[in-house]
């Protein structure tokens, strides 16, 4: 079954939400109460690295030795 | 083996049922004791069920079946002369009664927990001895007590069969399954359509069989965790503190367990055991599973610099993990459904810890609390001036430029966030159009990561929230980007709702919807 957005609710669909999407429906349904807004995007480089390092972390743990008994 | 064979040991018929009064001179001390050899995590079974008010304990001596059987068949299979001595099975009840025929009376709300005990003997491993081979306990009915996911499990009990809801607390027995094992089929089996897991079928899947020439008693390495958890498609993020030490303080093992545990997912952490008679070179490591967490508002923490989170660059937030004061896990070595103080495992003794993914998510919530950050402090100093006069907005700028937000990110289903903001009204009694949350809930995906902001006070005292980012679970972050937008559905704060309408040469610009909510809410509860 298809949703507003066109998107079929099926597992492998759910990547496809998407905030345009969501934003294209929303101002066609709400257009009098919506407006745009240009947006500075602060600290994107540490937040950046802290996601990164949250996967170098995870990726590093493949070579982990560790055992537990 | 389908989900009837796996459970048959719990709802095998038993031949005789025997009762025996809780009440003084009963004593659980010398019940344990004459026989069972004392064994520890039997008495904190028991130390359990008084604290719920056992009146009577039912023991039924039940013929292999399910994953007893199973377990014997592994066993044989590693030790020719293996030899199954016995399962019993004790169920805890809260109401007094003598007689079996007394059972036809009594509730699943009478029943406080069960335990089934396992005997086995390896005459050439010098093994003769009991141990749990699962025990399932209700929580504590207090509401600070806080399990995000238990399942319901069936057992019998005289000719009746009764239900119970809780985490499975499983022990080793040093032969087909360690403390790695039994924490795997505890998490597991809330994860798995099937609703549990054989050690038989946790050790193939790490590539542990006889023929492999590696005992399962004696533990599982860090890869062989990870192919099980691979193996089943259950998602995680993992870190080996040994592998680099700067982890210890930038990635601490708190966040992974406190995410793990509130997305109902849950986490392990491996320690190592530290003392005058632990060998530096080779000291024995443990890793316990965490599914729940204590909530106390009077905590002392959060005010404190400890409290602030920094993900680097002095750009943090304060988050809603420092209000909890234990983590709720099992140690198969003493028992279930131990509170274990959030900062009592010395970190310099963690050396693993692992956050569990709940099916098809493809990030850990620690991953989703620093994207929010990002897009709440940049999206809330853009609106329109005329809505800074908002006090509640006044108060969210103030706290981002101190940058002493509170987050708490929840995994959620779609319905239980529209259900948030259809059900309650703000702090005024502003309640947000039907209209547009039947929209919205039309245009959102099943589950979403929500991550809950608020302040200090207003977070612990009201549990109350100023608004929250909306991501998609299901994305696959591209961590090349220093921003994903791919991953945001959607913002909230008092006066608006945020969605990115297109991104040009970069630069984001977004849809600004109003809303009729203009202050704070409720925290979101699951459905």
């Amino acid at each position: 079954m298809k949703n507003m957005l066109g998107i079929d609710m099926k597992k492998e669909e759910q990547a496809r939400f998407t905030s345009p999407k969501i934003a294209e429906e929303i101002r066609k349904r709400f257009a009098d109460k919506t407006e745009i807004i240009s947006v500075n995007m602060k600290y994107k480089r540490n937040i950046g690295r802290f996601v990164r390092k949250i996967e170098r972390a995870h990726n590093k743990a493949k070579k982990s030795t560790l055992s537990f008994s | 083996m389908r989900l009837n064979g796996l459970s048959s040991h719990r709802t095998v018929f038993s031949e005789e049922t025997k009762i025996y009064s809780a009440s003084p001179p009963f004593s659980s001390f010398d019940f344990i004791e004459s026989r069972f050899n004392g064994i520890n995590s039997l008495r904190r079974c028991f130390s359990l069920a008084r604290s719920l008010g056992m009146e009577t304990i039912t023991l039924e001596k039940i013929s292999p079946q399910g994953l007893i059987l199973e377990e014997n068949n592994e066993l044989q299979a590693y030790f020719p002369d293996y030899k199954f001595k016995g399962a019993l099975r004790l169920c805890f009840w809260k109401k007094g009664f003598k007689k079996t025929e007394e059972l036809k009376r009594l509730t699943s709300r009478d029943f406080i927990g069960y335990a089934i005990l396992k005997h086995d003997q390896v005459k050439s491993k010098r093994v003769n001895k009991w141990h749990v081979f699962e025990a399932v306990f209700k929580k504590y009915p207090n509401p600070r007590n806080f399990i995000a996911r238990s399942k319901t499990f069936k057992i019998s009990c005289g000719d009746r069969q009764f239900s119970i809801k809780g985490v499975l607390y499983c022990q080793q027995n040093s032969l087909n399954k360690a403390c790695a094992q039994v924490a795997l089929r505890s998490l597991l089996s809330n994860h798995l359509p099937e609703g549990d897991i054989s050690y038989k079928k946790i050790n193939e899947l790490a590539d542990i069989t006889p023929e492999s020439g590696r005992e399962p008693g004696k533990g599982m390495t860090v890869v062989e965790i990870r192919r099980v958890l691979t193996s089943l498609d259950i998602g995680f993020r993992d870190v080996d503190y040994t592998l680099d030490d700067k982890f210890r303080d930038s990635l601490p093992y708190q966040k992974f367990i406190y995410a793990g545990v509130e997305s109902g997912a849950g986490a392990m952490l491996g320690f190592r055991f530290s003392g005058p008679e632990i060998p530096d070179n080779a000291p024995p490591r443990h890793i316990i599973p965490f599914f729940g967490h204590t909530f106390n508002k009077d905590t002392w923490v959060p005010d404190a610099e400890i409290s602030y989170f920094d993900v680097g660059g002095g750009v943090g937030y304060v988050p809603s993990e420092n209000w909890t004061s234990s983590f709720i896990g099992h140690d198969d070595n003493f028992g279930p459904n131990y509170c274990v103080p959030r900062c009592h495992v010395n970190k310099a003794n963690v050396d693993y810890v692992v956050e569990l993914l709940n099916r098809e998510v493809k990030y850990s919530g620690v991953h989703a609390e620093a994207v929010s950050l990002g897009f709440i402090y940049s999206l809330v100093p853009s609106i329109p001036s005329e809505s800074k006069e908002n006090h509640w907005i006044k108060r969210l700028t103030k706290f981002i430029r101190m940058k002493r937000i509170v987050l708490r990110a929840v995994f959620a289903k779609k319905k239980s966030y529209i259900a948030n903001l259809k059900d309650f009204s703000d702090w005024e009694g502003n309640r947000e159009s039907t209209e547009f949350l039947n929209d919205l809930e039309d245009m959102l995906p099943p589950y979403l990561w929500i991550i809950e902001i608020s302040l200090p006070q207003l977070f612990p005292a009201n549990e109350r929230k100023i608004g929250e980012v909306v991501l998609n679970p299901f994305v696959e972050p591209n961590i090349s980007k220093d921003v994903d937008f791919d991953l945001f559905l959607m913002a909230r704060i008092p006066c608006y709702y945020f969605f990115l309408d297109s991104l040009e040469e970069g630069n984001p610009m977004f849809l600004l919807l109003d809303s009729n909510i203009k202050s704070h809410m409720p925290l979101i509860r699951r459905l």
